[in-house]
């Protein structure tokens, strides 16, 4: 992820993609990082923006899956 | 010609060639009216738009070189390239507004701005004519009258320079009509084609994308970045657009392979993938053949100053993959020679830097001769460049990449190549991304540092034990740091430089 903005900007409502926050590459570290912090497994239809386009998104569906589990 | 035929796809927008031709006509004396003459730069600052394409066309119908500039670029750096272009028209949109809007504060003398989404008047800077995409009706869709010679510059791209500075790479008509043709050749590109452009305008792949496709007559989608952040979207995206031929830096394919759902997701027209601009590691090119079995893989290799010099067709079945996978050899036109340090050729099966001799190489660096003349130079009627790659003739004639000539490294008295030392880690089924740095020390000129990212456990101690079983001693690093990521340059590439400082 690249964020050069204040840290007050990245919101949790911020649009990841399309403020060009998170790449391809930084999706898959951001991916690779939750899996192994939450001890979690993300199918591949799971990336998508309805999952991770906010990082309040990000944060719903982790506990989604946590819970589910 | 095709009149009818599809010649752009955005989304839902279309532009059949003969619609693309009236608008860059129309667009191109737009331009000249507004001051642009030939041998012009023209900035073009436009995203994944059907306009962008026309913008292209009619900067060189106007008999000028388009300059694609990077909005993601931090201003000062954009503004530089604009500057040393000598660019005082862009073409670019509302959207991309706050990349622009800063030029002329940094100095940028503008004077002419098209915006390509605007309708009506739009809000500029003082002393600089801001002219409205609509604007274009006024104009005849008939080609302007301006002699164009093969070798007139058609674009200008940037690279980032040793010295610090971005430097333009200056490619002629010529230039890039030499791979263009060579390349839709070499894929057997049809009118029936559907190619996606996947890179930035700034990036020279896009001039496959765009001019191998129009070359063939066939049709050129654009893909915007959106379209490629989530693997599976992007895998649906391929399918649902029917993509024939995809060509892009290799990230983007390993997340394709690693988290796209082809299997789920199966692009049945694809039938060609070519990956140039950075080393695919093996393991993911092998994984993404495996699920892709009808589509051919080629890796393209070439400097911005050359375009692509050398290609390799990968062959199956991908399981045989050697870890470093060759370059192959020159394109057809174009002569590859391996020399040593004082420029004689290297004796067979030795390695030594790669030399291009050929029709697609830079006229020069835009306003930097002396960058140039170290080099570039001219024999007989052609352009020689020297590439600073190192390179070595495989005993089954193909071209295996060995480094940088900058990233050839001495450490305890040994001559090193850091692209080895990469090349093994990867072959660690832990090691996600990884770069080896020389840094500089005082006792035996250089510490190798690898830094590393890893996909699951791994310790130091995996990793040099590793290495011990495959390397001399004095190429096993002396230093790992694991991180989260690696820093990214705009091009998609690994960015050493940041790593190092």
């Amino acid at each position: 992820m690249r964020w050069d903005g204040q840290p007050e900007e990245l919101t949790d409502d911020l649009a990841l993609i399309e403020e060009h926050v998170i790449d391809s590459l930084g999706l898959l570290r951001l991916v690779d990082r939750l899996e192994s912090e939450f001890h979690i497994r993300f199918r591949d239809e799971d990336l998508v923006p309805t999952n991770f386009g906010s990082i309040a998104r990000i944060a719903d569906f982790v506990a989604e899956i946590g819970n589910a589990a | 010609m095709r009149p009818g035929g599809q010649a752009v796809v955005a989304g839902d927008v279309c532009l059949t060639y003969a619609e693309l031709d009236a608008t860059a006509n129309r667009l191109a004396r737009l331009l000249i009216a507004e001051g642009v003459r030939p041998g012009d730069r023209v900035g073009l600052l436009l995203e994944k738009v059907p306009e962008a394409v026309a913008s292209i066309y009619a900067v060189l119908k106007a008999g000028a070189a388009y300059v694609p500039l990077d909005e993601q670029a931090p201003p000062a750096r954009l503004a530089y390239v604009a500057r040393d272009a000598g660019i005082r028209c862009l073409l670019t949109s509302e959207a991309l507004r706050s990349a622009w809007e800063p030029l002329e504060a940094e100095g940028v003398p503008l004077e002419t701005l098209v915006v390509a989404d605007a309708v009506t008047t739009v809000e500029r800077p003082v002393g600089v004519r801001a002219v409205p995409w609509s604007a274009l009706h006024t104009y005849a869709p008939e080609p302007p009258q301006v002699r164009i010679d093969g070798d007139d510059l058609a674009y200008v791209l940037y690279t980032s320079g040793s010295t610090g500075e971005p430097k333009g790479v200056m490619l002629s008509h010529r230039n890039a009509l030499a791979f263009v043709e060579w390349a839709a050749a070499r894929v057997e590109l049809k009118p029936d084609d559907r190619l996606s452009n996947h890179a930035p305008f700034h990036f020279d792949l896009s001039t496959f994308d765009l001019f191998a496709a129009a070359v063939a007559r066939a049709t050129v989608v654009l893909v915007p970045r959106e379209a490629s952040v989530f693997p599976i979207e992007l895998a649906r995206f391929i399918r649902d657009m029917g993509i024939t031929v995809w060509y892009s830096v290799p990230s983007v394919l390993t997340l394709l392979a690693v988290r796209g759902s082809l299997e789920a997701n199966r692009p049945e027209r694809l039938r060609v993938i070519i990956f140039a601009g950075e080393v695919f590691a093996t393991k993911y090119l092998k994984l993404l053949m495996g699920k892709l079995p009808n589509v051919r893989f080629y890796n393209f290799f070439g400097p911005t100053e050359t375009n692509v010099c050398t290609w390799y067709e990968v062959p199956r079945p991908e399981s045989d993959l050697p870890d470093d996978l060759p370059i192959g050899r020159p394109i057809e036109g174009v002569t590859a020679e391996v020399v040593d340090r004082d420029g004689n050729p290297v004796s067979e099966g030795e390695p030594g830097e790669l030399i291009i001799r050929g029709p697609t190489v830079m006229q020069g660096y835009l306003g930097k001769p002396e960058l140039a003349e170290r080099v570039l130079s001219r024999e007989g009627g052609e352009r020689i460049y020297r590439t600073g790659d190192l390179v070595v003739y495989g005993t089954d004639g193909n071209l295996r990449f060995l480094g940088r000539r900058d990233s050839q490294v001495k450490s305890r008295g040994y001559r090193i190549e850091l692209g080895e030392i990469e090349r093994t880690l990867y072959a660690m089924d832990a090691v996600a991304e990884c770069v080896v740095l020389a840094v500089p020390d005082e006792l035996v000129t250089s510490r190798l540092k690898a830094v590393i990212v890893a996909n699951d456990r791994l310790s130091a101690k995996d990793v040099l034990s590793f290495c011990r079983k495959r390397l001399p001693r004095y190429m096993i690093p002396d230093e790992i740091e694991f991180r989260d990521a690696l820093p990214i340059s705009a091009t998609g590439k690994i960015d050493r430089r940041r790593l190092a400082s």
